[in-house]
């Protein structure tokens, strides 16, 4: 298992690099500077490039870059606070980002599996077509209507909940954009956990433990949950990455500063730094997030364990 | 076999391809060409576009907006004393194209119109409007999207045939616009359009002393400019609808200066929107209005503006001009200071922090954008500390704009003392910069909102707070202008910007404000600029 798990560490590592590294060549692709202005001459734009070392050659930057970063430093932001440390700029907004990516997934974890337990257990009847139908408009309503809706009904109309994200309230204040955010991945587990619990019911193993006559709730909880939970969770990496990260649609609606935001406006104003900064970030908890996965898959079942070791 | 008839097949249909294509249309040729040039003026139905965009926009009559500069002996707007110099006339469109076809022998003249994707909806649709305009004259128009700074990157090497365009007045004067196009400004005249006689009237009206010649010729020079060589196109000036809560005043807007917002009234606690953050403390660094609009809040200059966009006097208490017109000694108000963030006075406001924040400004280490303003701007030959409230400036020949130019955030003072002990972390957050302006930064949380509290030290705040002046003044920074409107309705925002529909469904609200801003759009014509 030691070995197992130092093995995927260290492709992970790898990986990363090879991800800077392609950002690095994007970003010096992409058309257009930082610099860009009306009322910019050229000889400021010229000052500005060799007063942040944008005149040097893409290698070296890259070098530079990366040398900084393993001691923290991310450089400045160049067009969206400028001069700004991009480490303080990213720390700041990624907190708050996983504070909602996490209460959504939370949500959407929890009603999914509800969902998708009681549409399994009652296959085949209305309780199944009514989770079934919450799923697929969950599914297909984008987050941003939802939000929408909630900020009408419940904010404005109700009053029941801030509409806007309050600095002072983060956590009342979160309410809304969490449940818009948690919307479709509580479809996508329902999805998911009924498919494959009625797949685990129907198979021959659950069958042999009904006939030795263990008791229903307990066959339920400890043969059929845990063999469905596997290809659940395989779902479940990609969906929490997705949270965390941030949504820059619902960060707009509710007006959060999120990560998600800077990672667009950071784009548009070709701020370097910043863009490189963001991805990166995205990548690492992508990353993270897969290699925990792998690893909980060993705990769950031993079969993948042993296969891997074995390999 | 079948494999090879594949392969065959295709190589016949890329031959048919190539052979039937017609050769690539020589833009170097067609847009210096004038008629091309003038049919497209004519053909654009700048009433009806503005109507479509329904958010308080007007169509252009010049490249002169309305309400920027005003004449110096009468006060007319510049607009008025020029009069509409652009015109419609699908007509006349329609002949002027297909004289330029024969005299270019082409059957067909494509234009590919390049705009913004991120520079509002107003530019969309604008230039979706205007292809329409331009096909309904005989052109064929290929709508080029791109993202803001790569347009700019293309206007600036010349890989564009037409852009619709904007430019933001930095000051009150004709100038601003009129710079732009003379040939030696490889910066902003990115279409490289060159006339003697235009360059040669910009020269003489920036060299002239005598105000009213000044005036005459940048008519003129406008005049040449639009409706005699039809270099650029102008087509509309920006609107802006908004509310603001009725029973607030005193938010004064300036079309071609920073906004102020010193002066509210009417409520104890204003909460306004702000659609952009602020882009940097710094005084000197800052490009951008709602940087600079921040910064008058809690830093103020010599001068500010009053609602009508005249000078009135500020941190200075007196000043004498020397008879010239070109010696300026000012006298610093004997209570004006620098607070911290809890409003302790720190050190007073002397002539030695102009003339460290001028010095800062024109470092080229720091690189900054704004030297400009100092040099080609206020037109500063040199300046002193005469003694610590006595400051003394030396234009290098008579500016009208000077005292009014004054009032700009890059002509601010420093604590230079503090500025050195702050180093990198100068002006990153609310505790570190000083204020000596009326109210003091109080927080300011990036991408959120940032907050000013009243500086109880400021000299004219006695008679404001008699005046019911705002003692908090929160700027919310929020881009959604659907959950915008909700939160004015629900009482938490005192202003709100409005776009789209919702324009059209808030015109009878009260507080509903069709403001005019100062930037013109207009179509940059590459005329000159390929190859390069």
């Amino acid at each position: 298992m030691k070995k197992y798990i130092f093995k995927r560490v260290l492709i992970s590592l790898a990986t990363l690099f090879v991800i800077l590294l392609v950002l690095f060549i994007l970003m010096d692709l992409m058309p257009g500077t930082p610099f860009n202005d009306e009322k910019l001459t050229e000889a400021q734009k010229a000052l500005l490039f060799a007063k942040y070392g944008l005149d040097k050659p893409v290698y070296i930057r890259f070098l530079l870059y990366a040398k900084n970063m393993l001691k923290g430093d991310l450089g400045v932001s160049y067009a969206i606070n400028k001069n700004f440390p991009v480490s303080e700029m990213v720390k700041e907004r990624l907190g708050i980002s996983i504070g909602v990516g996490a209460m959504a997934m939370a949500l959407g974890t929890v009603f999914g599996l509800i969902l998708g337990i009681l549409a399994a257990l009652n296959h085949n009847s209305w309780i199944d077509n009514l989770c079934s139908a919450i799923s697929v408009i969950g599914v297909s309503v984008p987050s941003y209507v939802c939000a929408l809706l909630l900020c009408y009904y419940v904010a404005y109309r109700l009053g029941w909940l801030p509409i806007l994200y309050n600095v002072e309230q983060p956590f009342i204040s979160l309410i809304l954009p969490a449940v818009a955010l948690s919307v479709s991945p509580t479809a996508n587990i329902a999805r998911f956990t009924r498919s494959e619990m009625i797949d685990v019911m129907n198979s021959d193993y659950i069958l042999l433990v009904q006939s030795k006559g263990v008791k229903n709730w307990k066959m339920i909880i400890y043969h059929v949950l845990r063999n469905t939970l596997i290809p659940v969770i395989t779902v479940m990496g990609p969906i929490l990455v997705n949270l965390l990260t941030g949504s820059s649609v619902i960060e707009k609606i509710f007006g959060i500063p999120g990560i998600g935001r800077l990672m667009i406006t950071a784009i548009q104003e070709n701020d370097y730094n910043v863009t490189i900064a963001c991805a990166f970030v995205y990548s690492v908890m992508y990353i993270v997030v897969m290699l925990f996965v792998d690893i909980l898959y060993g705990i769950i079942d031993p079969r993948i364990r042993i296969a891997k070791e074995e390999a | 076999m079948k494999k090879l008839l594949a392969v065959l097949l295709t190589l016949l249909i890329v031959l048919a391809g190539c052979a039937k294509k017609e050769p690539a249309q020589d833009n170097a040729t067609v847009f210096k060409n004038e008629d091309v040039r003038k049919a497209i003026s004519y053909a654009i139905d700048r009433e009806a576009l503005v109507k479509t965009l329904n958010d308080g926009s007007v169509a252009a009559e010049g490249i002169i907006p309305f309400k920027l500069a005003t004449n110096p002996s009468t006060g007319a707007d510049f607009r008025d004393d020029q009069g509409k110099i652009v015109e419609y006339d699908p007509d006349k469109a329609k002949e002027l194209y297909a004289q330029a076809c024969e005299e270019l022998g082409v059957k067909q003249i494509t234009i590919d119109l390049l705009y913004g994707t991120n520079e509002g909806d107003s530019v969309i649709k604008a230039a979706e409007q205007i292809a329409y305009y331009l096909e309904e004259a005989g052109y064929k128009v290929n709508l080029i999207s791109k993202q803001k700074k790569e347009r700019l990157s293309l206007m600036t090497d010349g890989d564009y045939a037409v852009c619709l365009t904007r430019w933001g007045p930095d000051y009150a004067d004709p100038q601003t616009y009129m710079d732009l196009f003379v040939s030696t400004n490889t910066s902003n005249n990115s279409g490289r359009y060159k006339s003697e006689k235009y360059d040669k009237l910009v020269a003489d009206a920036e060299a002239t002393t005598d105000m009213d010649e000044r005036w005459a010729l940048f008519l003129e020079a406008e005049r040449v400019l639009v409706e005699e060589d039809y270099a650029d196109v102008p087509i509309f000036q920006a609107g802006g609808a908004m509310i603001i809560r009725p029973e607030i005043s005193g938010i004064e807007f300036h079309s071609a200066a920073v906004d102020n917002y010193r002066h509210i009234v009417g409520k104890d606690e204003v909460t306004l929107l702000t659609n952009t953050d602020i882009l940097s403390l710094d005084n000197h660094i800052a490009t951008d209005g709602t940087s600079f609009i921040a910064q008058t809040m809690y830093t103020s200059g010599l001068t500010e503006l009053d609602a009508g966009g005249n000078y009135k006097l500020d941190l200075a208490e007196s000043f004498e001009m020397s008879e010239d017109g070109t010696v300026y000694t000012f006298k610093i108000r004997d209570d004006a200071n620098w607070v911290n963030k809890d409003g302790e006075v720190v050190a007073p406001v002397t002539a030695q922090n102009f003339v460290d924040a001028w010095d800062r400004i024109l470092d080229p280490d720091l690189a900054s954008e704004y030297a400009w303003w100092i040099t080609d701007v206020l037109l500063v030959d040199s300046y002193e500390a005469v003694d610590e409230k006595t400051f003394k400036v030396t234009l290098a020949k008579p500016n009208g704009i000077f005292l009014s130019c004054l009032a700009f955030p890059s002509a601010f003072p420093i604590n230079k003392e503090f500025v050195d002990a702050q180093g990198d972390q100068y002006a990153t957050s609310a505790d570190t910069v000083l204020s000596c302006g009326p109210y003091i930064l109080d927080s300011w949380t990036s991408g959120y909102s940032y907050e000013f509290k009243f500086n109880e030290d400021y000299y004219f705040n006695e008679d404001y707070v008699a005046a019911g002046g705002a003692g908090k003044v929160v700027f919310r920074v929020l881009e959604d202008t659907q959950t915008a409107l909700m939160e004015y309705e629900a009482g938490k925002l005192d202003t709100v910007i409005l776009s789209g529909e919702q324009v059209d469904a808030n015109k009878d609200v009260p507080g509903y404000v069709d403001r005019l801003q100062g930037y013109m759009f207009y179509l940059s014509v590459n005329i000159n600029h390929y190859g390069e």
